[in-house]
């Protein structure tokens, strides 16, 4: 009992001696704000990812990377997307906020995508088919920044009639063959644009007409003339024949067309890589 | 009826041995020291109990207890000038020592969870959990009433903070001093 009685006194003494004190500063440490380490950026559609951090700041003036902890989201993820930190080209130019959340706080930054508008193409041998040439590849931009090198967001397709070897979004390295050959760029799903790689037809030559002839089919050679001074050689593209009221194509090949001419004058027209951006007509007119 | 009947005989024949069940309310003062921060908390501290058993020897006690924060320790809005309200519900196992005086010393542990009010920018409230220890004495009245003197002593530990990248786990040692009745039946 005495025992006892001398512990409940000396705690009773201890505790009454300890009492009474209150701290009134907070003493742990609270989030004060969230908020993204980078103001509104610019990137180009073709850039590759970007980075930034989330940093939360606290009550006692210390700073954290919370860039793993925050919600992040873009307000148009058509334009680009955000995720923990790594912010994506989604479109060919366009603007978005991306935004960080975490309860409370939040925090946005502006990002502008800047449109590709074309691409330049290095030139290559087109009479050399036997193995593969390297075609360098650079941007120009709706900024009027050109010849800006691409880093991602591009692919490459050929048309079958030249092989890709390997690529990345700033050099092909092709094998051409010897007919039309087109490259496609592809940009976030869709055609961008395409580049004629074979050589380049300068115009198409026929062989004589009768004008006079209204009764019967003509049979009039066809011969394509190439850069290089290539001249009256066989076509390597593939052409699409149209004509006027005038006359009419009834049959056609690589080498002739069987054409008949109701009246002069009348005009055909050729056109290589038809329903493509590197559509191109060659008219030609008999009167 | 009958039924009835012999449920009332029991009980009445529980209460008539001796008074073991009993409630309580208890009025004292807290103290509270964290042990990896430098804080301090004191404030005043009710609690209401209810308990089986006998002065003389064992019993268990269920208590909830309530004090309101005079510190500000957790909270950091400017709003407020300490942090807030905080709850507790305890289960204790009392053992009472009888030496033939007039008091009853007894000596008490046991464990309890609560939580506090606070005004933080990702929490508003914070739980924490204590084991604690104890020893007082009984002032019997007559057989039904008596009065209680009871120095507690809890290791509490409180709910994470957070801080979005980390998470800070406050602990403190908190001494209460309780003046109180009991009321048995």
């Amino acid at each position: 009992m005495k025992l006892l009685t001398n512990a409940f006194l000396t705690f009773g003494t201890l505790f009454f001696a300890a009492c009474g004190e209150n701290t009134t500063n907070t003493v742990a440490p609270d989030v004060s704000a969230v908020e993204i380490n980078s103001s509104d950026i610019i990137m180009y559609s073709t850039d590759g990812n970007l980075s930034v951090r989330a940093f939360a700041t606290y009550t006692d003036s210390a700073r954290e990377d919370v860039t793993n902890f925050v919600d992040w989201a873009s307000s148009n993820s058509s334009v680009a997307s955000s995720s923990v930190g790594v912010i994506s080209a989604n479109a060919n130019g366009g603007e978005t906020n991306v935004i960080v959340n975490y309860s409370n706080f939040s925090d946005q930054m502006n990002v502008k995508v800047i449109k590709l508008t074309s691409i330049n193409y290095s030139v290559i041998d087109t009479n050399y088919t036997s193995a593969a040439q390297d075609i360098n590849v650079s941007g120009n931009f709706e900024n009027n920044d050109a010849n800006i090198t691409m880093n991602d967001n591009i692919t490459w397709l050929s048309d079958g009639n030249s092989t890709i070897q390997e690529s990345d979004s700033s050099r092909i390295s092709i094998i051409i063959g010897d007919q039309q050959a087109l490259l496609y760029g592809v940009m976030f799903g869709a055609v961008f644009s395409c580049h004629p790689i074979s050589k380049e037809l300068l115009s198409i030559s026929y062989s004589d007409v009768n004008v006079s002839d209204l009764e019967n089919n003509q049979t009039i050679y066809i011969y394509g003339n190439y850069e290089n001074n290539e001249t009256n050689a066989t076509l390597i593209h593939n052409i699409l024949w149209t004509w006027d009221a005038n006359s009419t194509i009834e049959e056609a090949n690589s080498t002739a067309i069987a054409l008949k001419i109701h009246n002069v004058p009348t005009t055909i027209t050729a056109t290589i890589f038809p329903g493509t951006d590197c559509a191109k007509d060659f008219n030609q007119t008999w009167q | 009826m009958k039924k009835i009947m012999l449920f009332l005989l029991l009980v009445s024949s529980t209460y008539a041995e001796s008074p073991k069940t009993y409630l309580g309310a208890s009025f004292g003062y807290l103290n509270e020291n964290f042990t990896n921060a430098d804080a301090q908390a004191s404030m005043n501290s009710m609690k209401f109990k209810a308990g089986y058993g006998e002065r003389k020897a064992y019993s268990v006690e269920f208590s909830l207890d309530y004090a309101q924060s005079k510190a500000k320790i957790f909270s950091s809005s400017n709003n407020v000038s300490s942090d807030g309200d905080r709850y507790g519900l305890n289960i204790d196992i009392v053992k009472g020592f009888d030496f033939d005086v007039y008091v009853l010393p007894f000596v008490k542990a046991g464990f309890g969870a609560g939580r506090m009010r606070v005004d933080r920018e990702l929490q508003d409230k914070l739980s924490y959990g204590a084991f604690s220890v104890g020893a007082g004495f009984l002032i019997p009245i007559n057989e039904h009433f008596d009065l209680e003197v009871v120095c507690d002593y809890k290791k509490t530990s409180y709910e994470k903070i957070n801080l979005i990248s980390s998470q800070i786990r406050y602990e403190s040692n908190l001494n209460v001093l309780y003046f109180g009745f009991n009321t048995r039946f």
